[in-house]
């Protein structure tokens, strides 16, 4: 006759005790249904299991839970299962929270990226007309041109025909830090330096046209020069000249 | 006047009886209280659960047979599966450790002579208490959180062998000291 493997009491214990993993309690399951030996010793512990749900101090709830109940069985409708635990409303709130957090973050990113744009707008307007002012230079007959080449920078300087105004052509100039800006000079081979317009250069931005505006004849004048000024430009240069031509061929 | 047995009042729920529901619920709440609040370690979360207990009995009083053990056993069961479910779904494992002391509440009980029956799971409890802390707390993993074997091993770090042998440690110890008791003061015949 065949010895029955009886599960160790190490087994029976902690199968009374829901311990088991699945397929182990299974086994065990199947055993108790035929050894009678066994199942007295599973009731042994399934008495200490059952003490165990009684065995915590009692604690008093709420007084409303009470009501609640009372509430619930006395009006008839359907027993419902129970709202949402806290966590999960907690769950829900933070995700609301966090969904507001990222839609203020956009919004404000937004708004950050629209002034920007205006910005960058109102900027490329003023490049724009200086474009435009320098181009109708350039196209009338009689100009006069003065080529620029030097480590840094090339372009021309055009002047009209009359020696009323003109304008720059430059290529190699970076853009400056927001507190500062280029500013124009015409330079009289005696006298002040007189200051013939200020101008920004973008990043990035390949070359910079700027009409040269001063109330003098530029003819008067015996060079032209570039320095860098803080915004708003200077009456005369505080900084060393960056570029200085002669106009006066 | 006597008091009414518990399955006079399980009786009395299938036909929709509201106040032997409320005598019940008396009766009772404090324990499945106790034990949901041990389980799920919150008291909102505790009261769900134990609303949610005794509305399943109020629904499935028909479901309930003397036959198969008393009604306290049957409502606790429904309520410590209620609460692990509520674990499992929230995936939240609370420390063993709570804030509460039990043990200042078992004080306030009345005196031991005059309800034999809180005697009796004072003493289970007192039991569990001075178990050797490591098989105290397997146990109180498997049971009271609803953790198997390798769950217990991976959040304590112990091989899956040393859980068994502290459950089954501990389980012996609680056996040959409170069954002995029982031995010794049997039991009331209703709980």
């Amino acid at each position: 006759m065949a010895a029955i493997n009886h599960p160790s009491d190490e087994i029976i214990s902690n199968y009374a005790l829901q311990a088991l993993e699945p397929d182990e309690a299974c086994s065990v399951k199947e055993h108790l249904s035929t050894c009678l030996a066994c199942s007295q010793l599973l009731k042994e512990y399934e008495a200490i299991t059952d003490g165990l749900l009684f065995a915590l101090p009692p604690q008093v709830p709420s007084a409303q839970l009470r009501s609640r109940l009372a509430a619930t069985i006395k009006s008839g409708k359907p027993v419902t299962t129970l709202p949402l635990s806290r966590s999960h409303f907690s769950f829900l709130k933070a995700a609301l929270g966090a969904a507001v957090i990222v839609l203020l973050i956009a919004t404000a990113y937004l708004v950050l990226q629209v002034s920007y744009l205006q910005q960058k707008q109102a900027v490329l307007l003023l490049l724009l007309d200086q474009n435009q002012a320098s181009l109708a230079l350039v196209l009338q007959p009689g100009i006069r041109i003065i080529p620029l080449n030097t480590n840094d920078m090339t372009g021309n300087v055009v002047i009209n025909p009359n020696g009323q105004g003109g304008a720059l052509f430059l290529r190699g100039l970076t853009a400056l830090d927001a507190e500062l800006t280029y500013q124009v000079w015409l330079i009289p081979s005696n006298g002040a330096p007189q200051s013939a317009g200020l101008f920004q250069v973008l990043k990035n931005q390949p070359f910079v046209s700027i009409p040269i505006t001063n109330s003098n004849l530029i003819k008067n004048f015996a060079n032209l020069g570039i320095t860098i000024e803080p915004i708003g430009g200077s009456i005369t240069p505080t900084t060393k000249l960056i570029l200085l031509v002669n106009v006066n061929l | 006047m006597a008091e009414v047995s518990d399955e006079e009042l399980v009786k009395r729920l299938v036909d929709k009886d509201e106040q032997a529901f409320l005598t019940l619920y008396d009766r009772y709440s404090r324990r499945v209280f106790a034990l949901t609040l041990h389980i799920l370690r919150d008291e909102q979360l505790a009261e769900e659960a134990t609303q949610d207990a005794f509305l399943k009995c109020w629904c499935r009083a028909r479901s309930f047979f003397t036959e198969r053990g008393a009604f306290a056993s049957w409502l606790l069961t429904i309520a410590r599966n209620i609460s692990l479910d509520r674990l499992r779904l929230d995936k939240h494992r609370p420390a063993l450790s709570g804030e509460r002391d039990p043990e200042d509440i078992w004080d306030l009980l009345p005196d031991v002579e005059s309800e034999l029956e809180e005697t009796r799971w004072r003493s289970l409890y007192f039991i569990l208490q001075s178990l050797p802390k490591d098989n105290r707390i397997a146990i109180e993993m498997a049971y009271y959180q609803g953790l198997s074997h390798s769950e217990i091993a991976d959040t304590l770090g112990w091989p899956v062998g040393t859980v068994k042998t502290r459950i089954r440690l501990g389980m012996n110890q609680i056996r040959q000291q409170w069954l002995d008791e029982e031995i010794l003061d049997p039991k009331p015949n209703h709980l």
